[in-house]
């Protein structure tokens, strides 16, 4: 952690070499958990771009009351539920319908278990993600979608529940 | 600690964020508890299913860091591919929004791009020497 901090303090003052390890450390899980919200690879794609521009352009502002990768992912997160937003206005409210409540994939799928998860909930894919690929705790967890400790656990209860019965 | 609430933080015990007092209870419960043990089991299982599904996933393209890098104001004046996905050299050519030029070169490996040069880096670490 001590590491990410002193690379984004040089992201914050402007050094290129600093960002790029950066970028190549933090954008391929950014890809990941907007692939886990949005189920889109553009969308997704979007999403690395305009979070990294971000941080950037925003490194100086990062306070250090939270882990490096949480401060990212919650840009991440605006910044999925940002493009979701112009997707609507821009009249693509069927594809956004799909994306957030329709099981149906939008990308290829792999395998039984990656089906299972892009079938939970967005609320509870997020949940999972964020527990066991990202390994936060559940306190961080909580700060980052801004929800009660408790809340995070009720859907993790419930996301494990529908994994159970989708894998059985 | 009663059942339901060890159960409620065996994902966190998974993957080791509890802090130490919520970690020695739940331990703890586990060792004399079989039904929270088998449920220590699935869950690690799941986690580790999960991981698997997610390693899965499609790679990030390459031209996501060429579109934020033309975004943040670096320019690509020009780039050679050589060699195959699994194993390959690249070359580029670019200019900074500082207007400095910056030559870059990066193997690739079973797929993943490693850094080797970059004259940037090399002007940054001999400025500090």
């Amino acid at each position: 952690m001590a590491h990410e901090r002193d690379l984004l303090a040089r992201v914050a003052r402007k050094d290129d070499a600093s960002f790029q390890r950066l970028y190549e450390e933090f954008a391929k899980r950014v890809f990941r958990y907007a692939l886990t919200l949005l189920r889109d690879q553009h969308l997704a794609e979007e999403v690395v771009q305009e979070t990294m521009i971000t941080v950037w352009d925003k490194a100086s502002t990062y306070v250090g009351s939270s882990r490096v990768s949480t401060w990212i992912f919650g840009i991440a997160r605006h910044k999925s539920y940002d493009i979701l937003k112009k997707e609507k206005k821009g009249g693509r409210m069927d594809e956004i319908a799909s994306v957030i409540d329709d099981p149906a994939p939008a990308i290829e799928r792999q395998g039984h278990v990656r089906t299972a998860i892009d079938n939970l909930p967005p609320d509870q894919r997020e949940i999972i993600f964020l527990t066991f690929y990202e390994n936060l705790p559940y306190k961080a967890i909580a700060d980052l979608l801004d929800i009660p400790e408790g809340t995070v656990k009720s859907r993790m209860y419930y996301a494990k529940k529908n994994l159970a019965e989708a894998l059985s | 600690m009663e059942c339901e609430q060890v159960r409620a933080l065996i994902p966190w015990y998974v993957n080791g964020t509890l802090s130490g007092d919520e970690a020695a209870a739940v331990a703890e419960h586990i060792a004399v508890c079989a039904n929270c043990r088998e449920e220590l089991a699935s869950t690690h299982q799941l986690s580790l299913q999960v991981r698997t599904a997610i390693d899965e996933t499609p790679p990030l393209p390459g031209r996501v860091w060429d579109r934020v890098r033309t975004e943040k104001g670096e320019v690509q004046l020009g780039s050679l591919d050589l060699g195959s996905f699994l194993l390959g050299l690249s070359l580029g050519l670019s200019v900074t929004r500082r207007g400095r030029a910056r030559f870059t070169s990066s193997m690739r490996l079973l797929g993943r791009q490693v850094p080797i040069y970059s004259t940037i880096e090399k002007e940054e670490n001999s400025g500090k020497s």
